[in-house]
């Protein structure tokens, strides 16, 4: 379950606005500068775009915010060493990183990501502790239902919930935190299928967060001052 | 002598990042009182991410008393990425917001079978309407409900 949810989490379409433009194909590396305009790298810092630059098919020419966030935060330099550091497969993934983290500094400049996971793990503690008393309180009914049928209650309804109905066993399942951490861990190591996926970072990070520009449930502007330091991580 | 061990004591008073670049520490030195040469190597991310200029840039536009707090989430963030060049911090907010998709899907189905539970619960404890045979605290068992007869539709009220 976990599985097919997190994977139609990576096939969404919903990005925030500074990355929505380049995850739709422009990735390529044939690059939009021989012909037509410069791109938007080049565009700003106002030199002639070459065949290679190594900013042209991550900054297209019709998102020059998306470069001037990440040039205010970072600078051009220090983008360039980074990707050339990388392989040209993790570059697209990387500047989309890059514009996020630029587009949260800049929307809050004291916490910027920072803020961002703190609130949001903030809201995964909560769930975790409501998660934990529903489970208390299912474990009760669950309990109360098992003695009943020692009874000797003929209780056929119940007794179908008890046990077996609805996939219980599932939900309570030990490996379900192994799998988590398997994603995890395969996301770290690069992806789902252990490859990066181009589509799929602006779709997870947009994933209830940045969808439309806005922040559906982060809200990185109130962490600074808010009523919630965040702790360092 | 005195000039020079004055000129090294000024020097040994430098901050990381006035260290790390090689540079007289003005005593307004905006990053001093967060980069102190006691951890060179954390000036050292922020400023391979970063770049100094850009940190002093953003540090002083930001008030002094919040500049030690975006001065630890800068380091973080910097410390971050140079652990994970592609994603850095936005690897974080990805795996959080998975955890928490995948624990709200966890709870949803909980919270269905407690409500399932209740259900049945609220039926169970609801008194028979008067004049129909009592259950015996059991539902939907067929053996149990009332055969109605078609053709003597009011025969409870006997």
């Amino acid at each position: 379950m976990a599985t097919s949810h997190n994977s139609s989490l990576l096939m969404a379409s919903t990005s925030s606005n500074s990355c929505n433009s380049t995850i739709t194909g422009t990735g390529s590396l044939s690059g939009s500068n021989t012909t037509s305009s410069p791109c938007a790298a080049c565009k700003f810092l106002r030199r002639k775009c070459q065949p290679d630059c190594v900013f042209a098919p991550y900054f297209p020419p019709d998102n020059p915010t998306k470069f001037q966030n990440v040039h205010k935060v970072f600078g051009a330099s220090n983008v360039t060493k980074l990707l050339n550091d990388l392989q040209p497969y993790q570059r697209e993934d990387a500047v989309n990183s890059l514009a996020y983290e630029a587009d949260m500094r800049l929307r809050d400049p004291v916490y910027g990501c920072v803020g961002v996971i703190s609130v949001l793990q903030h809201e995964l503690r909560q769930l975790q502790l409501d998660l934990l008393r529903a489970r208390a309180e299912l474990s009760r009914y669950e309990a109360a239902a098992s003695a009943a049928n020692l009874i000797g209650n003929t209780s056929p309804g119940l007794a179908l919930h008890a046990g077996t109905g609805f996939g219980h066993e599932q939900f309570f399942h030990p490996q379900n935190g192994t799998h988590h951490h398997a994603m995890l861990r395969g996301l770290e190591t690069g992806g789902v299928n252990g490859a990066y996926n181009d589509s799929g970072l602006a779709a997870a990070i947009g994933f209830g967060s940045l969808a439309s520009g806005g922040l559906q449930f982060l809200k990185p502007s109130t962490a600074a001052g808010g009523e919630e330091r965040p702790s360092q991580v | 002598m005195s000039s020079s061990n004055s000129v090294e004591g000024s020097y040994s008073k430098r901050c990381a990042a006035c260290k790390h670049l090689r540079r007289r520490c003005a005593e307004d030195c905006v990053l001093a009182p967060y980069f102190p040469a006691t951890h060179p190597e954390r000036f050292e991310c922020v400023h391979k991410i970063f770049g100094a200029g850009n940190v002093a840039r953003m540090l002083k536009a930001i008030p002094v008393q919040e500049r030690a707090q975006a001065a630890d989430s800068l380091s973080a963030e910097a410390y971050r990425r140079v652990q994970d060049p592609v994603y850095g911090s936005t690897g974080i907010v990805i795996q959080t917001n998975q955890e928490i998709s995948s624990t709200q899907c966890e709870l949803a189905k909980i919270r269905a079978q407690i409500s399932m539970y209740e259900a049945q619960m609220a039926t169970e404890q609801q008194p028979p309407p008067p004049g129909l045979p009592q259950q015996q605290g059991s539902l939907g068992s067929q053996e149990n409900m009332p055969m109605f007869e078609p053709n003597d539709p009011f025969n409870f009220l006997n």
